[in-house]
């Protein structure tokens, strides 16, 4: 398969991408949650517990096969990249470097929520003009303002205390989906069995979208090849998300490491700094 | 195996990834010193915007090893004014500071006027009793570990209680902030290959430095973006940050003119030695 021109490779990829991380994982996740409730786990964790912490395991897993299957489709020999495990100060940089990007990436997620709760209010604040106005009503009279205002509007409601609520109550959404099992497997097992499992996974994402799929799409040049990279990446963290909002964290947050782990992957081949940077990150999100 | 070409690089790998972080941590100082204070309880001991500032402190240092001692004071390296920028940017500064006031006061009393405030109270948090105190105590579920920046209970975000500080950290906070976004990442702009990367890179570092004000409302983003614009715009005529620096601390001393000048009754209560007095 390295005799197929670019394009044809991102293809793959692509595919690729949609099948194993939407079907195949689902697939998955359904099998664990109904294993959580077959298997003789103890009693004091409940069957979302052992649900999400056998999803973490067989994610890890599947993840570490698939990085396998693509070594031996795409042809790329991974050990040139595994240096820097004696370069204390590179890992050390890489660990800033993640916590700078969830930083940079929850800032402007915080952007994001106040622009949309903003239009919101706005759009709201037409709607309930409208109403004053008499213009929307219905064709028997009735007001139709309540139903079409958008959710995030907040009614007439304004004011810092209502932002805050849905700020938390937009947070409180974005627990869910695949980021659940990572935070219930954090706070229910020991530290070091949930670090290894969420190093396991998010490694395994880092020598797939950097290691792998950049290499292999070298002969497309930089800006095809990291783009191609960072929207596969960022489509990854939508599936098995329950909404966009939910969804905003991770997508924001792959922006801008996809971005960054991309460039640094193009200059320096060096693969152990990007997945100390993103456990780190990982780690400094959810922990 | 595929041979994998790697093209020469500029810098060595540990530098990249040194200036990488260090471009990183400055767009989102605030942001970090937010998070910080608000996940452990000994950092939450001092005023957020005192970590602010010793976070700032610690990226200048940094800037100083990375890229030489005057690097965050004077950003544009071989810039024609020379020493004459320093007096230049002082009298810059203290007009650019003067007119930030009044384009900040118009944005944000426009906005005001656009948008009354609500009538309606505040909705419920909740509305089902849950065990609190002794009921609470050895339940499982508050033995368990707490996670940090996805729980509901933790947004990360400033108040403007944390706003309301002596003058002296607010004028610390326009120095640190000013060697931060128009030294150190002016400099580091300056260091990209092409005047296109240059210039987006500038407008990223005023943008992020305008949207990091989202946490007290979308329209302080709007009211801080001449603020951050003027202040890269005249770091560039005069090569050095001291035009930014005056106009900040002009404009911060007004903030606390403002904010001293509230009814004491409408003002939060002071919090720790940093809280400004009624």
């Amino acid at each position: 398969m390295n005799d197929l021109p670019w394009p044809l490779k991102a293809l793959v990829l692509t595919v690729f991408v949609v099948l194993y991380y939407k079907y195949a994982k689902s697939a998955l996740f359904a099998l664990c949650r109904r294993a959580a409730h077959l298997l003789p786990f103890g009693r004091r964790w409940d069957a979302s517990e052992r649900g999400s912490v056998l999803e973490l395991a067989a994610a890890g897993a599947s993840h570490v096969l698939v990085v396998a299957v693509l070594v031996l489709v795409t042809g790329i020999d991974l050990t040139r990249f595994a240096a820097g495990f004696d370069r204390p100060g590179l890992i050390a940089l890489g660990a800033a470097i993640g916590v700078g990007e969830v930083a940079l990436g929850s800032l402007l997620c915080r952007v994001l929520i106040e622009g949309v709760q903003a239009a919101g209010r706005r759009r709201a604040g037409s709607v309930a003009g409208g109403v004053r106005n008499g213009v929307r009503r219905g064709a028997r009279g009735e007001v139709r303002g309540a139903r079409t205002a958008p959710a995030t509007a907040g009614g007439a409601v304004d004011g810092a205390v209502e932002s805050g609520e849905r700020m938390r109550q937009w947070l409180g959404l974005s627990r869910g989906g695949w980021i659940r099992h990572h935070l219930k497997t954090m706070e229910v097992v020991s530290l070091p069995l949930a670090l290894a499992l969420t190093a396991t996974q998010v490694g395994s994402e880092e020598v797939v979208f950097r290691g792998l799929v950049l290499s292999w799409l070298r002969e497309a040049g930089p800006v095809l090849a990291i783009g191609i990279s960072c929207l596969l990446f960022t489509v990854m963290q939508v599936f098995l998300m329950s909404s966009w909002r939910a969804a905003m964290f991770p997508v924001v947050g792959a922006i801008v490491m996809g971005v960054t782990h991309s460039v640094l992957f193009w200059h320096y081949p060096v693969l152990i700094p990007l997945v100390v940077a993103h456990v780190t990150f990982f780690l400094f999100a959810v922990a | 195996m595929t041979p994998t070409p790697i093209p020469d690089a500029p810098l060595t790998d540990t530098r990249a990834y040194a200036l990488t972080a260090l471009a990183l941590l400055s767009l989102s100082c605030l942001t970090l010193a937010a998070h910080l204070h608000t996940r452990w309880a000994w950092v939450r001991r001092l005023p957020l915007l005192g970590v602010h500032v010793l976070l700032m402190g610690a990226l200048v240092a940094a800037g100083a090893v990375l890229l030489g001692p005057g690097s965050a004071l004077l950003p544009v390296p071989g810039h024609p004014a020379g020493w004459w920028g320093l007096p230049a940017g002082a009298v810059l500064g203290a007009v650019l500071g003067l007119l930030i006031v009044r384009v900040d006061l118009a944005i944000t009393t426009a906005w005001r006027t656009a948008r009354p405030a609500a009538a309606r109270p505040a909705p419920q948090r909740m509305t089902a009793a849950r065990p609190a105190g002794f009921a609470a105590s050895g339940t499982r579920v508050s033995e368990r570990r707490r996670t940090g920046l996805v729980r509901a209970r933790n947004d990360y975000a400033p108040t403007g209680g944390d706003l309301r500080v002596r003058l002296e950290l607010l004028v610390a906070v326009a120095v640190g902030e000013e060697l931060v976004f128009r030294g150190l990442l002016t400099r580091l702009a300056l260091l990209l290959p092409g005047v296109r990367l240059e210039a987006g890179a500038l407008v990223l570092a005023a943008a992020v430095f305008a949207c990091s004000h989202v946490f007290f409302g979308w329209v302080q983003v709007l009211a801080k973006t001449p603020l951050a614009a003027a202040a890269c715009a005249a770091t560039l005529l005069t090569g050095n940050v001291l035009a930014a620096v005056v106009a900040h601390v002009v404009f911060n001393v007004w903030v606390w003119r403002y904010r001293r000048s509230e009814p004491v009754a409408r003002r939060t209560p002071a919090r720790g030695m940093w809280g400004a007095p009624a």
